[in-house]
């Protein structure tokens, strides 16, 4: 059984968006507002992979991802940031906390597709 | 994969940046410039930003996502503290507030905005942000920018290839059916417009000047890619992955797209940015600190009073307003249902139907308790007028060079949707004379024994079935002799010693102004009489107090719905009809020394000293069997804005509350009528207009010579 992709974002438009770009490709989605509900998802369900914004009210996508890693039945969980935030600082800092991959809003649907399909079979090489 | 057609997110995208527009705009407003609130500035940011991400995800609102994505970045810095916030960016930031509504507007409308307004305030924004660094802005000709829409992937690899052989590309940015082309060339507009058309229509193409994106790895030209990195080689195999689909496009689009390949460049600068992942703690919602070298900071204790909630996903639904008025109505229907068993059920006897009665009286209860919670759907917090203002406040004060603090008290106070949208005019127009007409300069008022700033207070509180909105300010207050004077120059009757509320009432005549100029911010008077013929429109009514030097408050009371009213039922002949309670003053039986008759065959009554034109109902309504003879019947004494009259009716039968039915929807127009109601015993009553009525008797001012027994 598939397990759910847990999409983490403020914008209603960009959840409805991303959930139905993964819905199509045929994973059951999750949704989170911010960064704190994520986190109880990500605990109490069953998530294969996580696709969250950067630029989130309360805790973003930085403080999400470090507290991620620092939860021993988590740190494992790919993450694959999608956000609109062009700045290499943050996307440095991403990768620094441990983002497998970042992903600008602008892409074609068919690209996040593609990678969240490979980071769901090779964890290893996201490392 | 099927590809995913975006424009269905259309609708959810405006609605959500329409209310972070709103935010931002709040937020902005209530900012101390020199001491912002670092949460605010943080959630102003976001609110761009958010606006930005949607805009540049759909790819068709390209004006929208590069005024955002220049004031986003304004904001980036001004919250890092790499920027001072000064009062004048500010401004500019309200006025890009607009212009993004007015972006929002035109592609909702399915139109481009216009390019003008968009030059002018990305200009304006990059002046902003050059100035504070000290550099004075360089005239720099940016590149030229195609931009297509609603195009095909195969066309716009096409288009893109043709650019290049037109000139230098600088940049190609590709979204699911868009294209944007920066380039350098020496061919005019028009050829490349030639050129594009042999592949699409003209109205998708769009030809400006613009800024390279600011993501274009072109400015890291030089910037190596680790190639032993995951990043890359997620980003080679992305390329790859998505090779099906067109191989020159896709290798296209994976580079351009923003995946991250130079950002590696700097890996050790952002560790040092990073935070620590001990100083964040589980609990509550930290703000992780950005700047360097500061402390982690806990947002919490920071947060100032946050703009109202906008409808977080889990807690509120979308709900049609036609939805919620049929309930409405249902639920009327259902009360009027359970008032005829009602009616019905009184008739038995009681010991015999003792279970049924107390069912009846649960209905009742049931009926009335869903009745008030469903029209508690319709109320809104005032909050949604009164947030209009401090805008309005803040821009005029500034015009006119005075000092003004608003203050507003009773924010959460609710009222009917269909009413608050109809009170937004009349209270704006009423703020505009306060802070045109009522407070005076700064120097004024000093010379006058007062603070130079002004205070303007608006307030709603509920007052039984009512609610009471009141615009209070400190300024000047009405000047009794020059309204009376300028009531006697245009011809109105006015008495010197008449009170003062009497001579306030002048204000309302229509075209009355003692304005000395006709500004353009109040205009020329003619509105007092438009604000309280709407408020009346509204089942309400209005208000003047002032006082010579001290200021002056306008009180508006309106019915807290329009869809149940009190009503007093009155019989006339075979007929009930319902007065509505609001406009009813009292009741007499009249005795024939009341009576007189006036010149022609009006006849009035003579009550307390006034003489009140007498309305007979059954020849307004034409109706058989009624009492014709005034001292057999009874008159109740009715008031319509400053008209007062005797509504001749045969007798009194109650006072109810009753569920207001619309006549025009369901029968038609008819006169003197304004709407209808079923009683309990299934019959129809007629709401009478009581406005209309006023004016059956054509006698208005009476002479008392001309009475006759």
């Amino acid at each position: 059984m598939a397990q759910a992709i847990l999409v983490v974002d403020d914008s209603v438009t960009s959840r409805m968006i991303t959930q139905a770009t993964l819905d199509d490709a045929g994973w059951p989605v999750v949704l989170a507002t911010d960064g704190a509900q994520a986190l109880d998802v990500a605990r109490t369900q069953s998530i294969g992979l996580i696709v969250t914004d950067w630029t989130m009210p309360g805790m973003d996508g930085a403080a999400f991802l470090a507290a991620l890693r620092a939860d021993p039945d988590l740190a494992g969980l790919p993450v694959l940031v999608l956000s609109a935030e062009p700045s290499e600082r943050a996307q440095s800092q991403a990768q620094v906390l441990g983002a497998n991959a970042w992903l600008s809003k602008t892409v074609e649907p068919q690209i996040l597709v593609n990678a969240v399909a490979l980071l769901l079979e090779q964890p290893e090489a996201a490392a | 994969m099927s590809s995913l057609d975006l424009s269905q997110f259309y609708e959810t995208f405006f609605d959500e940046a329409d209310e972070l527009l709103v935010q931002m705009e709040q937020l902005l407003l209530q900012l101390d410039v020199d001491a912002p609130d670092p949460e605010a500035l943080n959630a102003i940011f976001r609110a761009a930003h958010s606006i930005k991400g949607g805009a540049a995800t759909f790819g068709t609102f390209p004006r929208l996502a590069e005024t955002t994505h220049i004031l986003e970045n304004l904001l980036d810095e001004i919250r890092r503290g790499e920027l001072t916030l000064r009062t004048d960016m500010v401004d500019a930031f309200l006025e890009a507030k607009d212009v993004l509504k007015s972006q929002l507007d035109a592609y909702r409308a399915s139109q481009e905005p216009d390019d003008e307004t968009f030059e002018r305030i990305c200009t304006m924004l990059r002046t902003i942000a050059l100035q504070a660094k000290g550099e004075a802005p360089e005239v720099v000709e940016l590149p030229l920018c195609l931009r297509v829409v609603r195009v095909k992937a195969s066309d716009a690899q096409s288009i893109a290839e043709e650019m290049g052989n037109l000139g230098r590309v600088l940049a190609v940015r590709q979204a699911a059916d868009s294209l944007a082309v920066w380039m350098e060339t020496t061919c005019t507009k028009d050829d490349i417009e030639a050129v594009c058309c042999f592949i699409v229509d003209g109205d998708q193409l769009s030809l400006g000047r613009e800024a390279l994106p600011a993501d274009e790895p072109a400015a890291n030209a030089a910037a190596t890619a680790d190639a032993a990195s995951a990043w890359v080689e997620t980003a080679d195999v992305l390329a790859q992955a998505a090779a099906p689909a067109a191989a020159p496009v896709a290798a296209a689009q994976a580079k351009a797209s923003g995946i991250a390949e130079p950002a590696l460049a700097t890996p050790v600068v952002a560790a040092a940015e990073a935070t620590p992942p001990s100083a964040v703690s589980a609990d509550g919602a930290p703000e992780v600190d950005r700047r360097a070298g500061g402390g982690d900071r806990r947002a919490g204790d920071r947060r100032a009073a946050p703009a109202p909630a906008t409808s977080a996903e889990s807690t509120s639904i979308r709900v049609g307003v036609e939805k919620v008025d049929q309930i409405i109505n249902l639920v009327g229907e259902l009360v009027i249902t359970q008032a005829m068993l009602a009616q019905t059920a009184s008739t038995l006897d009681p010991v015999l139907h003792d279970r049924l009665l107390n069912g009846m009286e649960q209905l009742e209860r049931n009926a009335r308790d869903l009745q008030e919670s469903v029209m508690s759907i319709r109320m809104m917090p005032m909050d949604y007028v009164f947030s209009r203002f401090p805008r309005l406040v803040r821009d005029l004060t500034a015009k006119m060079g005075k000092q003004i603090e608003l203050q507003t008290i009773g924010r959460a106070t609710e009222l009917d949707k269909s009413l608050i949208e109809r009170i937004i005019d009349p209270l704006t127009h009423l703020v505009r004379n306060s802070l045109d007409h009522g407070i005076e300069t700064p120097e004024k008022r000093i010379a006058a024994g007062k603070e130079p700033t002004g205070q303007l207070v608006l307030s709603a509180a509920h007052s039984g079935s009512n609610i009471v909105i009141e615009v209070i300010d400190d300024g000047a207050g009405l000047n009794r002799e020059r309204i009376l004077a300028k009531a006697r120059a245009q011809g109105l009757a006015v008495n010197d010693s008449a009170s003062d509320d009497e001579v306030w009432q002048l204000i309302f005549a229509p075209g009355f102004s003692t304005a000395e100029q006709v500004t353009d911010i109040s205009g020329r008077g003619v509105g007092m009489d438009v604000v309280r013929r709407n408020i009346h429109d509204m089942g309400g009514h209005v208000q003047l107090q002032s006082r010579s030097g001290q200021g002056t408050t306008t009180r508006i009371v309106l019915p807290l719905t329009l869809a149940i009213l009190d009503g007093m039922s009155v019989r006339v002949g075979s007929e009930t009809f319902i007065l509505p309670l609001n406009h009813v003053t009292e009741s007499i039986q009249p005795t024939n020394d009341q009576i007189y008759t006036v010149a022609g065959n009006e006849r009035v009554l003579h009550v307390r000293g006034d003489y009140l034109p007498i309305v007979e109902m059954h020849q307004v309504f034409d109706i058989d069997g009624a009492q014709t003879e005034p001292t057999q019947g009874i008159a109740v004494i009715m008031q319509a804005q400053e008209r007062r009259f005797a509504l001749l009716v045969d007798q009194l039968v109650g006072q109810h509350q009753v569920v207001v039915k619309n006549l025009e929807s369901n029968y038609r127009k008819v006169y003197g009528v304004s709407a209808a109601t079923i009683m309990g015993d299934g019959s129809v009553a007629l709401i009478v207009d009581v406005l209309a009525l006023s004016r059956a008797n054509r006698e208005v001012a009476v002479q008392p010579e001309a009475l006759a027994h």
